[in-house]
């Protein structure tokens, strides 16, 4: 098994170093000069000649290659730079943001699986069946809301008929659970109910191939109840699916699902990114989406550990 | 003063020429008609430094707040909300603005930085913000050229780290603030060498020549030359008094750390992106204020969320929400109000590049400011932000024409046929007569800019010339550089709100940044000596009549070889719940930005 894990973190280099070279190269392609930007609407710009000596003073006047490779030589020592408009640590940003962002993607796969799996497996079990239609109807609806909009309808419901809006200073759990609930349960809950309906899909027609197979007839033959074979044998050779597809939107959802944290106003990486974007804050961006690639590297390797607790036939050797 | 003139006011330096050349005016508020404005009143050489203006509404009066009996003394600096102000409590704003860092001279978001840091002087918040008022400095005196202002400094101020504030604070900080280059180690400022970012504001002050402290209690500024507004340009909040012990430990940059201000409010807490927060200064030099314990500033980016905080109880006060907000205002009366106001002089305009074809030639550029329809264009826009329809200046200056008079002037008169064919007749001469391919209009991703008024824009191009644009939406960053190329080969056209002014009252300072030849915001490479010479003229004069005269000419000048397309200049609609008093929206004549230590809870 570590010699599996050192392995995979070893295949996981030549990725990382390919999505450092493709942020890095494209966001100096793209159109936006950091000089340009003005932070203060109402004061004065920076001339020519400031904005150069600011080119100097952030470095990116210099030579592409030399620009790379601070940057490369940062990360090594867990320097992510620092935000050209929040004059602030990268680091700081992510320490502060990163732990919203993580939480709430949690508490979404979290609700994904209650809500997801219970569902395909009735489906799947009681296929053609009134319940099965109506469970499909409804994933196939939360499927098709995007999960933003359902955000800002609860946003809105919620301050216009019961005049409450969800408190817009994020806490850590350990500080005030209420509070950070509150800021937190919308939307887990809207991306939640999301992925729950991916996941009911997938289930369902996971499931019901596991149950058209021998070994699940072969179960049924021996005289196991309907309950025996579901638990006992076609839940868990059909969760595998599941489990890629919870790595994937685990993966995504730490970067921050952006247009959701914009409907409910939480301060996490996804909203980061994107004013990074518009200010052409490189440091940020190139770091941030690099830790997205990191974050993905290991969500998947856990996943894929996890095939071989949940299928013992799959080996890491 | 000019007939054309006498509707418009705000006002002028009041303590320029040691008078106090008052401007009184009704301001834009909540509901009320424009009202007509007190003329261009005598000079009053025994008038007080700075009183509340005395309003002459033609309509709806708005009532002037009452100071209290107790404290309330604008001449003095020491202000006092109005009304039976209670004391405690915490206070949440949702604004636009980021703080950034803490360093003014190097963006630190004066908005916020003004809750920590004072000037010399104010914006007096008791009258609208017309007047000029003592802040850390007790009172002035200019000499007769207006090149040489003496401040008398407040004694008994403190930092908020306890030491005493001195001349020699004031004196640093104004010349750091305006990047003399003189620091007290005898030290240039050396760019390139352990520094970090250039100063922002240095452009806006390069006519003052030194800043020092004559003795314990006495600064003196020295002008190359004079400026009658020099005053609101070191007003809070623009300028920020740090102490000299930490500017000397570091003249360059103090972006890392909160340097300890002496400001009603304290630094506490300082999220990036998301908020600051700050507690009572107990120990302020106006013993009455601050009324609240905390003010915490949520950076909130979209209009729409700041008003469902405060609807959702969970925002005292946004200085700018979505115009649906105010004109809903009736049916969330209850809980919270909506007042408009000037915004911060911006205005929303077409900039052209003037140095590149076919808009480098002024028979075009005329064209284009004939044809569209400006009221047309406005009400289109009207549908998500106020504006106001003005030329060339912001509407609430002294220096603007009165609306009606605009009304009669071609290229402002809406749909206007003679206007049409003149516009047509000069694009004939400039060998345009079918029109012309006009490139690309980029505009940034606001819907209100690339859905609405671009579109709205483009249309009128091409349906009463034959000019054909093509919008070109981009995000932040993108728009601004495409406004930092203006070469021959550069942009076409950019529709952006960077044509404002600094001061809004003396509108010239955003014509020396966006209409001067190499001014930092002529982004189009306009040039024209007859204004520029004008511009300069008007930025040194000191009499205010003389001073319109000029402003009237350059304007006829503009109105004859346009350098961009103004369409008109923003109001803001701030909003309120109502247990937040002290805010003083009804009667603030702009978004200013400043210092919130009226604020106060009635709970």
């Amino acid at each position: 098994m570590s010699k599996y894990i050192a392995r995979r973190l070893l295949l996981g280099i030549p990725t990382l170093f390919g999505i450092s070279l493709v942020i890095f190269a494209s966001i100096r392609i793209i159109p936006g000069d950091p000089t340009a930007v003005e932070s203060d609407v109402g004061a004065a710009v920076f001339t020519e000649e400031q904005q150069q000596q600011l080119r100097e003073i952030l470095g990116i006047d210099r030579p592409l290659h030399i620009q790379y490779l601070e940057w490369v030589g940062g990360l090594l020592r867990g320097d992510l730079g620092e935000s050209f408009v929040a004059s602030t640590p990268v680091i700081e940003i992510v320490r502060n943001r990163g732990p919203v962002s993580l939480q709430i993607g949690v508490m979404a796969i979290a609700i994904g699986w209650l809500m997801g799996i219970p569902l395909g497996i009735y489906g799947a079990v009681r296929q053609n069946s009134a319940g099965d239609y109506l469970s499909r109807f409804f994933a196939v609806l939360l499927l098709a809301v995007p999960a933003f909009l359902m955000g800002l309808v609860i946003i809105i419901v919620l301050v216009i008929w019961l005049q409450w809006r969800p408190p817009p200073i994020y806490q850590h759990f350990w500080d005030d659970p209420v509070v950070n609930l509150q800021m937190t349960l919308g939307p887990a809950l809207v991306m939640g109910v999301n992925i729950g309906a991916v996941f009911a899909r997938v289930t369902r027609s996971s499931v019901l191939e596991v149950m058209s197979s021998e070994f699940v007839r072969t179960a049924r033959a021996k005289g196991l109840t309907e309950r025996r074979v579901l638990t006992g044998h076609v839940v868990r050779n059909s969760i595998i699916p599941v489990v890629t597809i919870s790595g994937l939107a685990l993966g995504g959802l730490i970067g921050g699902a952006v247009a959701v944290e914009r409907a409910f106003l939480v301060p996490g990486l996804g909203l980061s990114l994107v004013t990074g974007v518009n200010s052409s804050d490189w440091p940020l961006i190139q770091s941030l989406v690099f830790l997205y690639g990191v974050s993905f590297i290991i969500v998947n390797i856990l996943i894929d550990i996890s095939y071989v607790f949940i299928d013992p036939r799959i080996r890491t050797g | 003063m000019s007939e054309e003139h006498e509707t418009n006011g705000r006002w002028f330096d009041t303590a320029l020429s040691r008078r106090n050349v008052l401007r009184g005016g009704v301001l834009a508020g909540a509901g009320l008609a424009a009202a007509a404005l007190v003329g261009c009143g005598d000079d009053d050489d025994d008038e007080p430094a700075a009183t509340p203006a005395a309003a002459t509404p033609a309509a709806t009066a708005t009532p002037e707040p009452t100071p209290t009996a107790m404290a309330a003394d604008p001449s003095t600096g020491m202000l006092a909300a109005p009304g039976n102000p209670k004391r405690g409590g915490s206070v949440t704003t949702s604004y636009w603005a980021r703080l950034g860092n803490f360093d003014i001279y190097h963006g630190g978001h004066r908005g916020i930085m003004s809750q920590a840091y004072d000037s010399v002087v104010r914006l007096n918040p008791l009258d609208g913000l017309k007047t000029v008022i003592p802040a850390l400095a007790t009172g002035w005196e200019i000499s007769p050229d207006g090149l040489d202002y003496t401040f008398s400094i407040r004694d008994g101020v403190q930092f908020h780290d306890g030491a005493a504030m001195t001349s020699e604070d004031v004196a640093m900080s104004l010349r750091r603030h305006i990047a003399l280059g003189e620091f007290a180690d005898g030290g240039e400022f050396a760019p390139g060498e352990n520094n970090r970012l250039p100063s922002r504001y240095a452009t806006q002050l390069d006519y003052v020549a030194g800043a020092n402290a004559v003795d314990a209690n006495t600064v003196s500024v020295k002008l190359s030359t004079p400026r009658g507004y020099f005053l609101q340009m070191i007003s809070a909040p623009q300028v920020a008094v740090y102490s000299e012990q930490h500017i000397k430990a570091d003249p360059i940059d103090l972006t890392a750390d909160a340097a300890p201000g002496t400001g009603p409010f304290v630094f506490q807490e300082y999220r990036p992106e998301e908020l600051t927060r700050f507690t009572k200064n107990p120990n302020y030099w106006n013993p009455e204020l601050p009324y609240i314990d905390e003010l915490t500033m949520l950076h909130t980016v979209q209009w729409a969320d700041r008003a469902n905080l405060i609807l959702g109880g969970q925002a005292h006060y946004a200085n700018i929400v979505p115009k649906d907000f105010y004109e809903d205002r009736e049916s969330f009366a209850d809980r919270a109000g909506v007042a408009q106001h000037d915004g911060t002089g911006a205005s929303l305009t077409f900039y052209l590049n003037n140095v590149k074809p076919p808009y480098n030639d002024e028979r075009v550029r005329r064209a284009l400011f004939l044809a569209p329809n400006r009221p047309g264009l406005i009400e289109v826009y009207s549908e998500s932000m106020s504006l106001a329809g003005s030329r060339w200046v912001s509407d609430s200056t002294y220096s603007a024409t009165p609306l009606d008079r605009i009304q009669q002037i071609v290229g402002y008169r809406g749909e206007d046929e003679e206007a049409i064919a003149t516009a047509k007749q000069l694009l004939s001469a400039a060998g345009h007569a079918d029109g012309f391919d006009g490139g690309t209009l980029v505009t940034n991703t606001n819907q209100a800019h690339s859905e609405i008024l671009a579109p709205a824009f483009q249309a009128e191009l091409r349906s009463k010339l034959g000019v054909s644009v093509v919008v070109d939406p981009r995000d932040g960053s993108g728009r601004t550089d495409q406004l930092n190329n203006g070469g021959a080969e550069g942009f076409d056209m950019v529709l952006t709100v960077h044509f404002r002014a600094p001061v809004i009252s003396e509108f010239v300072t955003g014509w020396k940044d966006a209409i001067r030849s190499g001014g930092a915001r002529n982004y189009g490479n306009y040039s024209n000596a007859a204004v520029d010479e004008l511009i300069n003229s008007i930025d040194e004069e000191l009499d205010i009549d003389a001073k319109l005269e000029q402003y009237g000419r350059a304007m006829d000048m503009l109105d004859q070889n346009p350098p961009f397309y103004v369409v008109a200049f923003t109001k803001h609609n701030a909003m309120f719940s109502n247990d937040l008093k002290g805010h003083m929206e009804e009667i603030r004549g702009f978004t200013e930005e400043g210092t919130w230590d009226l604020f106060w809870l009635d709970k």
